[in-house]
């Protein structure tokens, strides 16, 4: 049995609660059902992924996507990257970065890192909701996803 | 009282001819034998030709053959000493004379006669000879030379002692001739230059029998040091070196201002680098803020718009225009710390045609908001250069010329090119509002503007960007303008802006 779109979970890696607020609303204004979890930092995210510390009571699913922010306090996302890829029970899950730099040195990394887009947050928030939206429309409608049930 | 041994000696020669033979050979560097009574006829000895570079078996013993080959200023001089020693015999016949070598080279030759006299005073022969003194007069050359050559020149004995020195360097290092002449080079050498100079140097000059440029400290009479570069050449004989001479160049104030201008590239680079990495992360910085205000203003608007009033709505608005601005002065700060320095730049062929094509391309838009005209005359070359910041360098100008046209005035706008010794000079002619010339140097310079943006829109800082890029290829980047009278810009780029930076 194949996973709905629909219902996949994003996972949002932020440390700006402003920024993670902003993307809330854009989701919510872009229409898209699927549920969203946020984590605040590197180790967090690591955390969630493999069920331990705050998680290991209660494991989350796996999360169908994940939206990484770069410039986090303690492991930064080049780092979260990193360990996502080089752990095999998590290396196929897709990882859009979503970050306020567009230098070039991070975008060849995030990509050299096994990154699957890059994106840099838009100024206007409907210009966030409209990426939002593209950003739906691509992982949920157009590409297929890894099936849930081998993971 | 003559010596026994003298009155014998002479009473050899007469009767021994081997005994003058061996002496002719030996002694002398040539004697003549000259018949006043018929002039042409004068012998001269064999070793006189060989000293001269001559076979003696194909002379005819002629006076002529040595008029022939003597300096011309040196024949006057010796005819006339010979017509003063003929009139006085106590005028002597003495003088230092040049003969051509058969080579090609002078030989200087110290010549002395003696005219033989009958009992009534007349003369009849003539008598002379010879002496080669050119070793003298080069070695005499050489003491001027050492005398008033501005380098600093030593000769060193076998035993590594200060022979002589030229009288520069002793001024140059502070010494009178008595306190280094006959002292052990060793003196003269710093503890490490010493171990150098006998570990390394000396062998080197044992073995190879020269040297060049070697670094050294000098250790000069008031006790101060300096930094020399050392050249020297040996002299041998029987395989074993006889004189060392050696000549100095004072590095002091070189190496000083080479380590400090070394420093100084350091610095400059350092702080060239620190400045472009804290534009780009101000910028980013800048940006963060920028999008939580227009982020939220958006939510607000969004979520509340229809419960504000109308005076709120515009009032955000406002804040709206103005985040829009702050980006695209953040954006263009950005740009312009992005700019690379000119030395990691990497150029190669760009056809100023085409990028001047994508550049009206870019401009379509305002070209059709303006009903302006754009126009090339005549061919762009293709030049050496960054192609993304020559397309920079001329969309920024074709914009501006668009921008700042006269209101009632459709822009037109002509671009064209020549290339002459190697310099491209690229023209952009507006018909616009023209530039005050106390305001020209101004427009350069970054976020400046002559316009208020309700006028003109724009950030300020798309010309300093242009004359930046201008620069880094090596070029320059003018305008002539009159107010009223459009402007033309100009920019100068070398065709190869690698020999230029």
């Amino acid at each position: 049995m194949s996973t709905t779109p629909t219902s996949v979970t994003i996972l949002i890696v932020d440390d700006d609660p402003n920024d993670r607020l902003l993307i809330q609303h854009a989701w919510r204004k872009a229409r898209l059902r699927n549920p969203i979890d946020f984590v605040e930092d590197g180790d967090l995210v690591l955390d969630y992924l493999r069920g331990e510390g705050r998680f290991a009571e209660d494991p989350p699913t796996l999360p169908g996507l994940i939206l990484l922010d770069l410039n986090m306090p303690r492991m930064d996302g080049h780092e979260v990257l990193a360990e996502i890829r080089d752990d095999p029970a998590l290396k196929h899950i897709p990882v859009v970065v979503l970050t306020s730099s567009s230098a070039a040195q991070d975008i060849m990394e995030s990509y050299g890192l096994g990154g699957n887009s890059y994106i840099t947050k838009p100024v206007g928030f409907l210009d966030l909701v409209k990426v939002i939206q593209n950003l739906g429309d691509y992982w949920f409608e157009l590409v297929t996803l890894p099936p849930h049930e081998l993971t | 009282m003559t010596h026994y041994l003298e009155k014998e000696f002479f009473t050899l020669l007469k009767e021994d001819a081997s005994v003058f033979r061996f002496i002719k050979a030996g002694a002398l560097d040539g004697i003549w034998y000259w018949d006043l009574d018929h002039p042409a006829h004068e012998w001269m000895s064999p070793t006189f030709w060989r000293t001269l570079g001559y076979d003696p078996s194909a002379r005819e013993h002629l006076a002529s053959e040595w008029q022939d080959l003597i300096h011309p200023d040196d024949l006057q001089v010796a005819l006339e000493n010979f017509q003063m020693h003929l009139d006085d015999p106590s005028h002597p016949y003495d003088q230092v004379v040049r003969y051509r070598h058969q080579e090609g080279h002078w030989v200087w030759i110290r010549c002395r006669g003696m005219a033989i006299r009958d009992d009534a005073g007349t003369p009849h022969r003539m008598i002379g000879i010879h002496i080669d003194v050119t070793e003298v007069q080069h070695s005499r050359a050489i003491q001027r030379l050492y005398e008033h050559t501005p380098a600093l020149l030593l000769a060193l004995t076998a035993n590594h002692t200060i022979e002589f020195v030229s009288e520069r360097w002793l001024s140059h290092f502070g010494y009178t001739r008595d306190a280094v002449i006959d002292r052990e080079v060793e003196a003269f050498l710093t503890e490490a230059s010493h171990q150098r100079f006998e570990a390394d140097l000396r062998p080197r000059l044992v073995a190879d029998g020269v040297c060049e440029g070697e670094p050294l400290e000098w250790i000069c009479g008031d006790g101060s040091t300096r930094e020399i570069e050392l050249s020297a050449t040996t002299e041998h004989h029987h395989g074993r070196v006889t004189r060392t001479l050696i000549a100095m160049r004072d590095v002091t104030e070189l190496n000083h201002s080479n380590r400090a201008l070394q420093r100084r590239t350091q610095q400059l680079e350092r702080s060239n680098k620190d400045l472009e990495q804290f534009a780009f992360a101000a910028s980013h910085e800048l940006q963060e803020p920028l999008r939580k205000i227009n982020g939220f203003t958006d939510l607000v608007l969004d979520e509340d718009g229809d419960k504000l009033s109308d005076n709120s709505l515009s009032y955000l608005q406002v804040v709206q225009r103005a985040v829009l601005r702050m980006k695209s002065l953040i954006d263009a700060l950005l740009s312009f710390s992005l700019l690379q320095p000119a030395n990691r730049l990497t150029f190669q062929e760009v056809d100023l045609a085409e990028v001047f094509n994508e550049a009206r391309g870019a401009l379509s838009l305002r070209l059709e908001e303006t009903g302006g005209r754009l126009e090339v005359v005549g061919d762009l070359p293709i030049i050496e250069g960054e192609p993304t910041h020559l397309h920079h360098l001329l969309q920024n100008l074709l914009s501006n010329a668009l921008k700042f046209h006269k209101p009632d005035t459709p822009p037109h706008v002509r671009v064209s090119a020549s290339v002459m010794d190697g310099w491209c000079e690229l023209r952009v002619e507006d018909n616009g509002i023209g530039i005050e010339p106390r305001y020209q140097a101004r427009i350069f310079q970054v976020f400046k503007r002559l316009h208020g943006r309700s006028q003109y829109q724009g950030t300020g800082i798309g010309l300093a960007l242009s004359l930046r890029i201008a620069e880094h290829h090596g070029g320059t980047l003018n305008v002539q303008s009159q107010l009223g009278e459009g402007a033309t810009f100009i920019a100068r780029l070398p065709v190869h802006p690698q020999e230029h930076i």
